[in-house]
């Protein structure tokens, strides 16, 4: 594989009223473009709502004609909120099988301009709309029922696992483009009102509107390191979650990490840079134990003790994953790629000393979908 | 959204899954390839209408035209024939609601479509048997 990323663009991730989905799209695509000293042969947009919170499709042709590319091949994926990281894979594959020199990958969700309720419909459009919307099930009710199998399981409460929204506060306070850059305490995330029992807010990934680009090359001109995409891969599992015989089983997260580990000839202890889905609590933990970072049910008193620490050989979501930093469905993926690239190219918002490998994991739904990308630095 | 509830109206109204006629795996909603052993050779089965809870929320939010049902409890219900369903649990105290708690299958209108549209209707799920 010679894939490089040889430029990073992206917005802050916030209710951004005075900018559209095109807007957002463009301002993080325009940093990208310009940071790689290149010009892109095709562009791909990773995108879960256009059509729901902006009534627009076709929508990667109209921003590559804002972005001045027209006459490239252009498309958009969607797989809900590993659209993104999907976006990513599907873009390494095609650069590694032609003549194509560079891919712009953008990830941009608008999420603000709906109405509340719309917009809890729009977090569970990649749910069954048959047997999950129809009923008025709504994603955190699902990551909720999840959370409870976890507890009751490994006899772990609710309280125990707000360590991890603590950790992801703290890390996010230097990040400015960050949703959040302020701590919580562990008991201010336990008395926060509940979404969905036993989910607290504090303990639910946030709303918020965002977009992150990057460029795929052969060859890197920016002025920064080499990182390179040492695996790229995906991996599907049943779309509910409710229907598996293990209800606790991430199989496409750990099919997809077996790929990685052979793909990349990495091992798990070379790792020094994690970003997971970390979308609540329960679900950050059993992602942990699927990847083998902690032996199942012990990830939470891994966080407790330090071991995911930011200044700790193996960092966790250095800039606040998707608690604190914030989760622009499709946009994730993206962010979670440019967070680990800068942290490599030693250019993000804490130096950390001695990091060379990364790993960004982002799904869908409850390990309905999932994709693993694994970075190196060549410096 | 009417079409596609007047398509799905036995699945709704009588919990009609699939059976896999070669290894005989039950599912709902019901699969056109069996998950277990991927036979296409399925027919229709109608699932039990009693189960046990497994898993239980209760949700503060709410989707459009769910808004007047706040809040709404929800449970992972495990049917006797093992196979699992997600719905709402209704006509129960919320205290009633937990883990291995027995329930049972009723007939209920789901939402409208607005003031003046629709009625859709489908299952819901109540406590029959309080765990002590």
């Amino acid at each position: 594989m010679n894939t490089k990323i040889s430029g990073t663009g992206l917005t802050k991730i916030t209710d951004h009223w005075s900018k559209s989905l095109i807007d957002l799209a463009v301002d993080s695509a325009k940093q990208a473009i310009s940071e790689s000293n290149s010009s892109p042969d095709v562009l791909i947009l990773g995108n879960m709502l256009s059509s729901y919170s902006s009534s627009q499709e076709n929508i990667s042709t109209i921003i590559s004609d804002e972005l001045g590319l027209s006459g490239i091949t252009t498309f958009k994926i969607e797989s809900s909120s590993c659209s993104g990281a999907m976006a990513v894979n599907i873009a390494n594959k095609l650069l590694n099988s032609n003549d194509i020199e560079s891919i712009l990958v953008i990830g941009a969700e608008k999420m603000t301009d709906l109405s509340p309720a719309e917009t809890i419909k729009a977090t569970t459009l990649g749910e069954s709309y048959e047997y999950t919307q129809f009923f008025g099930i709504t994603m955190n009710s699902l990551y909720a029922l999840f959370s409870r199998l976890y507890m009751e399981n490994y006899n772990i409460s609710s309280e125990e696992l707000s360590c991890f929204s603590v950790l992801s506060h703290k890390n996010s306070i230097s990040c400015k483009h960050a949703q959040f850059n302020r701590e919580f305490s562990l008991e201010a995330i336990n008395k926060s009102a509940i979404i969905s029992s036993p989910l607290s807010m504090l303990n639910c990934s946030p709303i918020g509107d965002g977009s992150a680009s990057i460029m795929l090359s052969k060859q890197n001109n920016s002025k920064f390191d080499d990182v390179n995409i040492l695996s790229s891969n995906s991996s599907s599992s049943s779309r509910n979650f409710f229907s598996r015989d293990n209800l606790l089983e991430f199989s496409s997260t750990s099919d997809c990490m077996n790929k990685s580990l052979s793909e990349s000839k990495i091992q798990l202890n070379e790792i020094d840079l994690l970003e997971v889905h970390d979308v609540v609590p329960a679900i950050t933990a059993n992602i942990l134990e699927t990847l083998g970072f902690s032996k199942p049910g012990s990830s939470s008193s891994d966080v407790k003790s330090g071991k995911f620490d930011i200044n700790s050989k193996i960092s966790l979501s250095t800039s606040g994953g998707l608690k604190a930093r914030g989760n622009p469905l499709s946009a994730t993926g993206i962010y979670q790629i440019i967070e680990v690239t800068r942290q490599l190219q030693n250019r993000s918002h804490v130096n950390l000393e001695d990091k060379k490998i990364g790993l960004c994991h982002n799904m869908s739904g409850i390990d309905s979908n999932s994709v693993i990308h694994i970075l190196g630095v060549n410096n | 959204m009417s079409i596609s509830y007047w398509r799905l109206r036995d699945n709704y109204y009588r919990l009609l899954g699939s059976i896999c006629n070669s290894c005989k795996h039950e599912s709902f909603p019901k699969f056109t390839t069996c998950m277990k052993c991927n036979s296409t050779n399925i027919s229709e089965k109608e699932m039990p209408n009693t189960g046990k809870i497994i898993s239980y929320t209760l949700s503060y939010e709410a989707m459009p035209e769910f808004e007047n049902q706040l809040p709404m409890s929800i449970g992972l219900i495990k049917l006797e024939n093992g196979v699992n369903i997600i719905a709402q649990i209704v006509d129960s105290e919320i205290q009633d609601i937990k883990i291995n708690a027995r329930v049972k299958a009723v007939f209920r209108k789901i939402s409208t479509d607005g003031n003046s549209g629709q009625i859709y209707y489908g299952y819901k799920f109540k406590i029959i048997d309080v765990q002590k």
